[in-house]
């Protein structure tokens, strides 16, 4: 099912099959998602569960002037930062970073399978900035192109095309300063 | 994008059959939100301030007009009675609603602070300064 034909199928009233048609297209996409930007399974897992209820709370005044793609990826985006800012306080709070904090978390990741290389790779999209981490994600994981970007964060093409320009060296530098 | 590539390069993994379990848990979301049961205390917060705020508004205004009176129109003494047993009828209970005999822990606290907005600043000096 399309996201114009599960928009359809809510107006004309079947909402929990147009839900579920929904679900079943987005969430595992939105779980890489958030999963990406928190670093853990269990926080990813709940996470993806307070996305879904905000997208069935707020799906009635979905108008349709963005795509559903963008839609539900805004909510997600900002349930993550949301969450890394509470992060940031409670870790800033035992006197820690929120970098060293997700680090931690990468370390300790039960459910990774990869080697060094991309523990380190990870490592370092956790040390970047809010914003550039934002775009980064989105354009280098997910693919989406810049103007789609552009709908889901409220930032201009050219400004998210510096701060992806600043992430990728930023990234680039701490595997070169990190490695062996 | 094909699902199964979401998440070749990060080396993060989930746990055997994962995606069927959250499927099938996000789709009771609908149910669960439409069973959601408001608590009588977050319905009863709007009744309870109004009254509250009729209350503060008759002592508000006994006080000015008892100030303002001459002596000679001074109330009885069973009109008075009458009048406070008016207030106490809105006021007295209605605290029982706000707290509840559990006690907040300091996890509870930063979490509320966090919640409502309030800056690191601003929670770091209420918590280092004690």
């Amino acid at each position: 099912m399309t996201d114009r034909e599960i928009v359809e199928e809510y107006r004309n009233g079947s909402q929990e099959k147009a839900f579920n048609a929904l679900v079943k297209a987005y969430s595992e996409r939105i779980y890489w998602h958030v999963r990406r930007f928190v670093c853990s399974h269990e926080d990813a897992d709940d996470l993806v569960q307070e996305v879904f209820v905000k997208v069935w709370k707020y799906l009635p005044g979905f108008r349709g002037e963005s795509e559903l793609f963008t839609w539900i990826y805004k909510i997600a985006t900002n349930e993550a930062l949301n969450f890394l800012h509470k992060q940031k306080i409670r870790a800033a709070l035992q006197f820690e970073s929120l970098t060293t904090e997700l680090e931690r978390k990468i370390d300790d990741d039960p459910y990774f399978n990869g080697d060094n290389a991309l523990r380190l790779l990870n490592k370092a999209i956790a040390s970047l900035p809010e914003k550039q981490k934002t775009v980064f994600l989105l354009r280098y994981y997910d693919e989406i192109p810049y103007e789609q970007i552009s709908e889901i964060t409220g930032t201009s093409v050219g400004a998210l095309k510096a701060s992806y320009h600043f992430a990728y060296e930023k990234v680039r530098g701490f595997l070169e300063k990190n490695k062996d | 994008m094909d699902n199964k590539d979401l998440h070749k390069t990060t080396g993060q993994t989930v746990p055997e059959g994962y995606f069927e379990n959250l499927q099938m848990r996000l789709s009771e979301i609908p149910e669960k939100e439409k069973t959601k049961v408001v608590p009588l205390r977050t319905k009863l917060v709007p009744y309870v301030s109004l009254a509250a705020g009729f209350a503060i508004l008759l002592a508000v205004g006994n006080f000015v007009l008892r100030s303002t009176a001459t002596s000679t129109t001074a109330t009885s003494e069973d009109e008075e009675q009458l009048y406070y047993a008016s207030l106490l009828s809105t006021t007295v209970g209605y605290e029982d609603l706000y707290y509840d005999e559990e006690t907040a822990d300091e996890d509870d606290i930063i979490n509320y602070l966090i919640e409502s907005g309030t800056s690191l600043n601003q929670i770091a000096s209420v918590r280092f300064s004690e």
